[in-house]
């Protein structure tokens, strides 16, 4: 595959455990393809991010959002119902990477559209693995949306 | 007395130049000699004898009253036995007329007793006239004197050796010195020593001809400044003709100076405007673009050559004096103009204009109005250019510009139907054998595996072939704006993709400092990785590849150039080369479906440079492309932008 | 693999016409360890029908995944997408666009009408099976699919 362009995938992790960061951060490092990981710490830094607004003005928009449900301010599901009904920001892909096993929050996420549900393996090498396999999958295989 | 004193006597007498008479008690003549006579106007001394002389001779005064004997001092002289004299009375001649006399008279004696008198006189009328004339002259002398020395006009008179004579008060006044100064005073002093040099013409000339000169020069003052001076200088001679004395009449010219040099500014000034109303009047008639004046109401005053020509008449007669709706195709135009210039005191627009023949064509005008110097509108200035052509043009460039823009954007839908369409049964084709190959590879014979090959090469050049047709139709299309652009990111970006190719191959891949440009980063990256290719694909056996990039730069470009050490091109290939699906090598040995430089040369072309190269086969070869410097200004940004721009 | 993989089997819709690329998928899938069940409808009514259960459909089993294509006749793959996502019943099985469009158009119109991601298939085989493990390695090994 021939990418004449160099621009590297921005990706947003919406997460509050800073352990579960540093993983995700470790795992895309080995990533070919060149990415700028951008963090937020809850729910409504993560819309504020989006809305590039306050501080996050001059962020970029991200190709792929990994969003945790359970996190302080605004909920996880509450931010993927805003971003799902935004029609400016409907089209990024949202991956559900949560420790939370239940079918409600399984059925609720799919229902409010959420393009995947991953649960996080409590296993740090596995839970490597799995973020490897996002990042294959979202960032070789699949086409993600121009902005 | 005897007779011969007597004789002796008479010829005294007779000989004196001055008239001589006895008179008696009574005032009768006793004697007269010759020159009395003579004075007189008698002939004979018996005309006179025994008469009284003073009744005869002394009987008026001059101006005709009577004179009195006894007012006589000559009778007098007699009756008071004194000498008397006197030079201002006058004598009668016989005829009638007189003469101013001078006489003595002096009483004769005998005896003791007084027997009458002698007089003696003189015709004095010379003497008369040489003392009135010296009395006039004198007179006049003080007066002119006092003229002289009263004047307003310096005066002053010296000496050959500078030593002053005669000069009046305002000469003094001139010079700053005093009377008293200036009597013991070198005159040579008030003339500054350039001047000296400069006026020895004048004397020199003076002294020749006699004749006065006239000059300018300077005093220096007392006080030492400087005053300008007109001179008229005379000479005086002495009786031997030399050279005695100058005396001249100086005039103080500060003033006149400043006048002068006020009237030569003004005049300057004059001459200045004059010059600049001819040069504007020349340039109105002269000028290219068409111009005329009108007045407020409208009516044509003045018009230029260029206007006469480009509105289709002859002569400037048939202009002017005409209205300007004549030359408008919508006359009513014009009064909406009007207004707008008697408001804003411009109108600058396009309007449709009329040509005598009745033709119309646009015309941009910069209309405004013409003040004189209190402000008040007095007429209005139109300058017209007559932009059919220009507008003509507009309209086919817009036009042209449409047809290439569809033209690119039919290129590009065809290029992504065709692909399209063509990529779904070469998938079929593809999928399959390789299907096949998978299942089946160990179950066929080698002949089997052979045809398999063949069958999936063809069909990945296929592919290859298709990307590339859709990259080329999409050069214009999918074009980006031009921006900064770093080239040796670029060059990095370029070969990073390339890094499979390089590690095979064992290149290397070598820059020169490299500039930033204006361009399409992204098609820059595709022609650099393009050209880096086809070095390492076509690379020598014997020798792994070397690369290495450079730049030039010259006024308005930037020359790239991408430099191999492969195999080389012959001349004679090197046009085909820049074409879509040229062909040169046999395939199997350099794979690469040879669109990859006709897509470089569609980008390059866009960018407007020019793409080329040098080769020597066995050697390597050399590819150059630039870009102009300047790509702001050019058109080939983007399509939307240069039809926004029209 | 997480230990809360889906180990079971899954079932996978495919909506294609195409009867060559339908056997490709299937001998692609074929290739990989997940026992899967290959359901195929060939056009866009077709695949409402089963997926409502209508007809001779009334006795399958819902999808764990859809494979749509887009350009489908008597019903596009837009529409059929669309109809899926406003459906209560249905929106929440995954679609996998799996379309031969690049178009971006296409793609982002997929992704507006809650597409659960958009894949081009590739014009190469090999590639074409990678694609296709990759696919059933992250839903069926990855993602937690919604309960049936």
């Amino acid at each position: 595959m021939n990418n004449y362009e160099q621009r590297p995938i921005e990706i947003l992790l919406v997460e509050d455990n800073p352990g579960d960061v540093k993983l995700t951060r470790e795992a895309l490092k080995e990533n070919k393809m060149a990415n700028n990981l951008h963090v937020v710490g809850d729910g409504e830094q993560a819309m504020d991010f989006l809305h590039q607004s306050g501080v996050y003005v001059n962020k970029p928009r991200p190709d792929v959002i990994l969003l945790d449900l359970n996190l302080p301010k605004k909920d996880g599901r509450e931010v993927l119902a805003e971003i799902k009904e935004d029609d400016d920001l409907k089209q990024i892909p949202v991956v559900i990477l949560t420790m939370s096993q239940s079918e409600e929050d399984i059925l609720t996420s799919y229902d409010l559209h959420a393009n995947c549900y991953i649960t996080k393996p409590l296993d740090m090498n596995q839970f490597i693995h799995v973020v490897k396999t996002i990042n294959n999958f979202w960032f070789s295989i699949v086409k993600l949306p121009s902005k | 007395m005897t007779q011969e004193n007597e004789e002796k006597l008479r010829l005294i007498l007779d000989s004196t130049a001055e008239g001589i008479y006895g008179i008696d008690m009574e005032g009768n003549c006793t004697y007269c000699n010759r020159s009395f006579l003579f004075m007189l106007g008698y002939g004979n001394p018996e005309d006179l004898i025994g008469k009284n002389v003073h009744e005869l001779i002394h009987h008026d005064h001059l101006d005709g009253t009577i004179y009195p004997l006894e007012a006589c001092p000559i009778f007098k002289a007699i009756t008071n036995r004194e000498c008397v004299h006197s030079d201002d009375e006058v004598f009668w001649r016989a005829d009638g007329t007189n003469f101013p006399v001078e006489y003595w008279a002096y009483p004769q004696e005998k005896g003791g007793f007084v027997t009458g008198a002698v007089v003696t006189f003189f015709d004095i009328t010379e003497r008369k006239r040489m003392e009135e004339d010296y009395r006039k002259s004198e007179e006049r002398s003080i007066l002119l004197a006092d003229l002289l020395e009263k004047s307003s006009q310096p005066f002053g008179l010296r000496f050959l050796d500078g030593r002053m004579g005669i000069f009046n008060d305002a000469f003094c006044k001139l010079t700053g010195y005093s009377k008293e100064e200036l009597s013991d005073f070198d005159a040579l002093q008030l003339t500054p020593p350039e001047w000296l040099e400069r006026e020895k013409v004048f004397f020199d000339e003076l002294k020749e001809t006699g004749q006065p000169v006239h000059y300018e020069k300077e005093y220096i003052r007392k006080d030492g400044s400087h005053v300008p001076i007109e001179v008229l200088v005379h000479l005086l001679r002495d009786d031997a003709g030399q050279p005695k004395q100058y005396y001249g009449f100086f005039t103080d010219i500060t003033e006149k100076k400043k006048m002068d040099f006020k009237l030569q500014e003004s005049l300057e000034r004059f001459r200045l405007s004059e010059e600049k109303l001819l040069i504007t009047d020349f340039a109105f008639k002269s000028s290219i673009t068409p111009q005329a004046i009108v007045s407020l109401d409208g009516i044509i005053t003045q018009v230029n050559e260029s206007f006469v020509k480009t509105w289709g008449y002859d002569s400037e007669d048939e202009l002017i004096g005409k209205p300007i709706s004549e030359i408008h195709a919508n006359p009513n135009e014009f009064d909406a103009i009007i207004s707008t210039i008697k408001m804003n005191g411009l109108w600058i627009g396009e309007y449709e204009a009329r040509k005598k023949d009745g033709s119309s064509f646009i015309v941009l005008a910069q209309k405004s109005s013409v003040l004189d110097q209190d402000g008040k509108q007095i007429a209005i200035y139109t300058s017209d250019t007559d932009i059919t052509a220009r507008k003509n043009a507009e309209t086919e460039l817009k036009s042209t510009l449409v047809n290439l823009s569809r033209s690119n954007r039919d290129l590009e839908q065809f290029a992504y139907v065709a692909s399209h369409d063509l990529q779904e049964p070469l998938r079929m084709v593809s999928s399959y054998v390789k299907l096949l190959e998978r299942r089946y590879k160990d179950k066929l014979d080698a002949d089997a595996d052979d045809f398999i090959n063949f069958a999936v090469d063809g069909s990945v050049r296929m592919q290859n072939l298709i990307n590339d047709l859709l990259l080329f139709s999409r050069v214009h299309t999918r074009g980006k704006e031009f921006d900064i652009s770093n080239f040796e990111e670029i060059f990095d970006a370029a070969t990073k993709n390339l890094g499979r190719q390089v590690e095979d191959t064992n290149a290397t891949i070598t820059h020169d400092p490299l500039p930033t440009i204006m361009a399409d980063r992204v098609q820059m990256v595709q022609v650099l990785q393009n050209l880096i290719s086809n070095g390492l694909k076509f690379h020598r056996e014997e020798e792994a590849p070397r690369i290495h990039v450079s730049a030039k730069e010259t006024d308005d470009e930037w020359i790239i150039s991408v430099q191999d050490n492969g195999i080389g091109i012959e001349a004679q290939y090197y046009d085909r080369l820049f074409i879509i699906f040229p062909r040169l090598n046999e395939k199997d040995k350099y794979p690469g479906t040879g669109i990859g430089l006709a897509i470089c040369k569609r980008i390059i072309e866009r960018h407007g440079g020019r793409i080329w190269l040098e080769s020597e086969p066995g050697i390597g070869s050399t590819f150059f492309f630039t870009i102009p410097r300047n790509l702001e200004n050019t058109p080939g940004t983007s399509e939307e932008n240069l039809l926004e721009q029209l | 693999m997480t230990d809360d993989s889906t180990m079971r089997p899954v079932d996978i819709l495919l909506v294609e016409d195409n009867p060559a690329d339908i056997r490709l998928t299937r001998e692609a899938l074929k290739e990989n360890k997940i026992v899967n069940t290959l359901a195929v409808a060939l056009d866009g009514v077709e695949a409402m029908k089963y997926l409502h259960k209508q007809g001779k459909y009334s006795k399958v089993t819902k999808p764990d995944l859809i494979l749509l294509d887009l350009n489908l006749p008597k019903k596009d793959g837009r529409e059929v997408l669309a109809e899926l996502k406003q459906d209560n019943n249905l929106k929440r099985i995954p679609v996998v666009i799996l379309t031969s469009s690049q178009a971006e158009e296409d793609i982002l119109k997929s992704y507006n009408l809650h597409a659960n991601c958009y894949i081009t298939k590739p014009v190469d085989f090999d590639q074409f099976l990678k694609v296709v493990n990759a696919i059933e390695d992250f839903w069926f090994t990855i993602v937690k699919l919604p309960p049936p």
